[in-house]
């Protein structure tokens, strides 16, 4: 008897628990009558970088945005940081995800496309391609006032002129460039392969974050730093960081006017690895759903606050792309960074 | 000479050198030692061999000495029966419901405890991870099979 | 050096307004219970209250945010001293004695020196930041690869005075650590290692489960023995109720005088090692606990020495402390927490980095100064609490194990939003167990886990920018002396050991 009774109690305290967490969740297309999508529930967006990063900030304005222009149908975008494996356990999982499909986004931009491809199996393909926000493009600096720890350093060279640091490393000076993982790594590649030269001449470290780079560079540890203009911006207005080459096709405005482009100081083509901001979403998406959210996105691209309050601040060029344009570019620059790198 | 004793103490140095062979053999199968600086697999190699010499000196020592095996007993091994429960029943009814499922067979059927106990550490429990970890630091946990099923 | 007091001044004139001082108090408070519970630390914290300051002017948020990274630093303590399970990683060396001394029923003095030492270490720290501000920040950076490699052998051989009485057990424990951690993303050529094809594995081993699981889990399966007798004991009427008043936690007079000389070295060194960019209050803790190994203390350290516990969380504080340098004269941080911040600060349309203390110097100095009157209101909510916080020990054991166990689960998933963490949390409580009943201490492969991927990348950087020369760990002054310290350090017990055996030779000869 005593022991039916506390069976029956474990039952109905298992089943309330069970009961009060169905409340969320379920699936179903919540697709209107007349063939568009309008949210109903909570959005999960994701991002595979951590908390306070360039991209977290990126998800969160425009989640922000699109909270504050009522685009959302008053559903709340949760903003949800999964770093497991590097990031990959996030964007395989989006990739995959069927269950409520139409609910999910995805922060995704160059820096993440590289290492995917580069260490999964995971492709582009494998996602919905919802837009593409805004673009951004690097500079190379150095520090003149640091005192110096490098070969290059060293031998007294004139820290901002980069041509120097060219000849220098044919004729044998070590020099050493540092940046971020990711899009850095692809632009310090197309560098030295356009320079001619080799790693053991014209060497890269890697470092967790921009800011960990430029950091190195203003200890001296570093000879160049390649940066956007963002991270470095304010380390140029105090004059601890000179910019020293564009990776562009034309030279950057204001306090970085200064620096050249590779073709005014040599013989070569200009690099430019173009950095992309993206949102993806999962495969199973319906249509519907992406033409929705792919025309929030442009509504949120064209806010003033998405201008004065991301842009701006963070010196980026604002180049919307709808789905199809987006699906078509990052399959390109896929395809051309698989290419150069020798995959398949 | 007295009989030595081999017992389980000698399976975690078997088990680390093991650790640091395939440690080894996966480092320089994937990215070799020294290409004109240190490859990834550099520094982890060298502790791997210094794991495996120490391991080999370790599993000599246990096989000389005459210590007893370390006795494992039951209750140790409930309460890893417990957690292991608790993770396959976050993946079934959810994180939060199979803690709290836990916590009420834990305490009635293994300790015996009084219900009033129960229902304060269940409570107690509650709270603190609703309160803390659910509306104030925002942490979504799983909901399990059930909440897409139903 | 007198104009940056002046400074401070007008700062704390800043900070007395009530809601400044409301805010700070909120901060000191939700960071003491951010910080005692495992699984959640400053950087969640920080993290997520940081869109609740955006309705703030920007002086009043960094006070809120700085007062809860602050008293963060003592909540890591409380649950390494009461439960073996520390709050977040500087604590692991406070777990070592502070554990021990709770055991040896004295956890309200073993909680008191935590908080005082932390008192303590952490305003030495915002002294020094006061008087060098910028100055310190720019030392920091000339410290190159070589120089970081060397500091951190240095720190690695205070793994060697945890290892125990069999050595090679200790050492083989080391290197369990230092491989497992790394496992995961190559930082320095950007791909995985031994992630053996997992997608999981790429990402390696999230710290924080893993110490919960190999500490703190580990030890409720230990505790489940402890179970019978403490029930004996209650039922018998010997067991004796902890004392729960403040008063009967204090430290005597003698306390103090154990207390104080291991604080003011390892403050001292712990605010150096914080304003070293990339190493942060874990690194500072450790160098402290470190460096109390050599001097003496009236008990063993790890059995409960107050001496432990002091250097152990007066280098984690200061350090804390120093980490403020870099962040606000060159806008780097030196910790996650340090980034979100970072990142604060350019939602609040500051620009962190160098002109900072130029552009802004009310909001620099209302943040070192709101340092100040945090540390105080930390210290006093800390003290007050304690009597409820040993409550915790009265709870029987029986109730603290199913308790701990879903503590340990729901800290763990929270550490990373996901059941990995939760599945890296059980292995390696189970492995922390299996191994404990063996005979081999855990304590030093969660050191090894922590130091030695710093250890590795800042050698490796060191390599390349040298392109693999060895004589760049010994081209300065300032290296011989750090290579020499090494040297001496790693020497001198062997050396000892053989003088011993040569002197014991000689007597028996003679």
């Amino acid at each position: 008897m005593k022991k039916m009774k506390k069976l029956a109690a474990l039952a109905v305290a298992a089943l309330t628990l069970t009961a009060s967490l169905t409340a969320c969740g379920g699936g179903g297309s919540d697709t209107n009558a007349d063939g568009t999508f309008t949210p109903t529930k909570t959005i999960t967006w994701v991002c595979t970088s951590g908390a306070g990063g360039g991209s977290d900030i990126f998800s969160r304005k425009i989640a922000d945005i699109m909270k504050n222009e009522d685009l959302v149908n008053g559903q709340t975008i949760v903003i949800s940081n999964e770093t497991d494996g590097a990031g990959e356990v996030g964007r395989n999982k989006i990739a995959t995800m069927t269950m409520n499909a139409d609910y999910n986004l995805l922060t995704f931009n160059s820096g993440d496309l590289m290492p995917m491809v580069t260490n999964t199996a995971n492709r582009s393909s494998n996602f919905r391609i919802l837009a593409i926000m805004a673009v951004d493009k690097q500079l190379l600096f150095s520090c003149g006032s640091a005192t110096g720890k490098t070969a290059y350093a060293k031998t007294g060279a004139d820290m901002t002129d980069f041509a120097a640091a060219i000849e220098a490393a044919k004729n044998g000076t070590y020099v050493v460039i540092g940046g971020s993982k990711g899009d850095d790594i692809a632009t310090y590649q197309a560098l030295i392969e356009e320079l001619g030269l080799t790693e053991d001449q014209m060497g890269y470290i890697t470092y967790d974050s921009t800011g960990d780079a430029i950091t190195a560079a203003l200890g001296g540890n570093l000879d160049f730093v390649i940066s956007k203009p963002a991270a470095a911006s304010q380390y140029v207005e105090s004059g601890d960081l000179t910019p020293a080459l564009a990776l562009s096709t034309e030279r950057f405005g204001g306090n970085l006017a200064d620096a050249p482009t590779l073709s005014e100081i040599g013989d070569y083509e200009n690099v430019e690895v173009p950095v992309w901001r993206g949102v993806a979403a999962p495969k199973a998406m319906s249509d519907a759903a992406v033409a929705f959210w792919s025309d929030a996105l442009k509504k949120v691209s064209e806010t003033q606050a998405w201008n004065d309050e991301y842009l701006v601040p963070n010196q980026l060029i604002s180049q919307y792309m709808n789905s199809a344009d987006a699906t078509a570019y990052v399959s390109e620059f896929e395809a051309d960074y698989m290419a150069s790198n020798g995959l398949s | 000479m007295e009989k030595r004793k081999v017992n389980s103490r000698i399976l975690v140095p078997i088990i680390t050198a093991i650790i640091a062979i395939v440690f080894i053999v996966v480092g320089l199968q994937d990215f070799g030692f020294w290409e004109g600086q240190p490859t990834a697999a550099f520094f982890p190699i060298i502790i791997a061999v210094v794991l495996l010499a120490t391991s080999l000196l370790c599993l000599v020592q246990m096989l000389r000495s005459n210590e007893d095996a370390p006795v494992y007993n039951r209750n140790e091994l409930m309460v890893i029966l417990g957690g292991g429960g608790i993770i396959i029943g976050c993946y079934i009814i959810g994180l939060i419901a199979s803690c709290l499922l836990y916590l009420l067979l834990w305490l009635k059927v293994i300790e015996k405890a009084t219900w009033k106990a129960t229902i304060i550490i269940e409570v107690f429990m509650a709270a603190l991870i609703l309160g803390v970890f659910v509306f104030w630091m925002q942490v979504q946990f799983p909901v399990g099979l059930f909440a897409y099923l139903m | 050096m007198l104009e940056n007091f002046a400074s401070l001044l007008s700062g704390f004139q800043v900070v007395f307004d009530p809601q400044n001082i409301g805010v700070c108090m909120l901060g000191a408070i939700l960071g003491l219970i951010v910080g005692a519970m495992p699984g959640l630390g400053s950087l969640a914290g920080v993290a997520l209250l940081l869109p609740l300051t955006y309705k703030f002017n920007p002086t009043t948020a960094i006070i809120m945010l700085g007062a809860l990274y602050y008293s963060n630093m003592y909540g890591g303590a409380f649950s390494a001293i009461l439960l073996n399970i520390p709050g977040d990683s500087p604590a692991i060396t406070t777990a070592l004695d502070g554990y021990p001394m709770a055991k040896k029923g004295r956890p309200g003095q073993a909680l008191m020196t935590a908080n005082f030492a932390s008192f303590i270490g952490g305003t030495i720290g915002i002294l020094i930041l006061t008087i060098t501000a910028s100055g310190l920040a720019k030392l920091g950076l000339n410290f190159g690869y070589a120089e970081m490699t060397l500091i951190l052998l240095i720190a690695m051989t205070s793994i060697s005075w945890l290892i125990g009485e069999n050595p090679t057990k200790g050492v083989v424990i080391t290197m369990l650590g230092i491989l497992v951690a790394s496992i995961g993303m190559d930082t320095l050529s950007g791909v995985p290692r031994y992630n053996f094809d997992n997608i999981y594995l790429m990402g390696g081993i999230t710290f924080t489960p893993f110490i919960i699981g190999a500490v703190g889990f580990a030890q409720v399966i230990k505790l489940v023995n402890e179970r019978k007798a403490d029930e004996e004991k209650r039922k018998s009427g010997t067991y004796e109720a902890v004392k729960l008043s403040i008063r009967s936690s204090m430290l005597t007079r003698h306390d103090f005088k154990r207390l104080l000389p291991p604080v003011l070295r390892s403050s001292l060194l712990g605010t150096f090692v914080g304003v070293l960019p990339g190493s942060g209050a874990t690194t500072g803790s450790m160098v402290g606990y470190a460096m109390q190994k050599k001097f003496k203390s009236e008990e063993p350290m790890g059995t409960g020495a107050i001496e432990g516990i002091a250097a152990s969380e007066s280098g984690n504080n200061s350090a804390a402390a120093g980490a403020f340098a870099p962040l606000l004269a060159l806008g780097i941080p030196g910790s996650g927490t340090g980034a979100v911040l970072l990142g604060g600060l350019m939602m609040w349309g500051l620009n962190p980095g160098p002109l900072l203390f130029e552009t802004n110097p009310d909001f620099c100095w209302s943040l070192i100064s709101s340092l100040y009157i945090a540390n105080i209101f930390t210290l006093a909510v800390a003290v007050a609490v304690i009597p409820f916080l040993i409550k915790i020990l009265s709870v029987p054991i029986k109730f603290m194990i199913p308790i701990i166990t879903c503590v340990c689960i729901v800290g763990a998933y929270s550490t990373s939003y996901s059941m990995y963490g939760v599945i890296v949390m059980f292995v390696s409580g189970i492995v922390g167990y299996i191994l404990d009943k063996n005979g081999f201490p855990t304590a030093p492969m969660l050191l090894a886990f922590v130091l030695a991927p710093m250890l590795e990348e800042n050698m490796r950087k060191a390599f390349i920018a040298s392109q693999g020369s060895l004589s760049v760990f010994a081209d300065s002054t300032l290296k011989i002396v750090l290579l020499a310290i090494f040297l001496v350090l790693v020497l001198t017990p062997s050396f000892k050991a053989l003088m011993r055996k040569i002197k014991s030779k000689n007597s028996t000869s003679v």
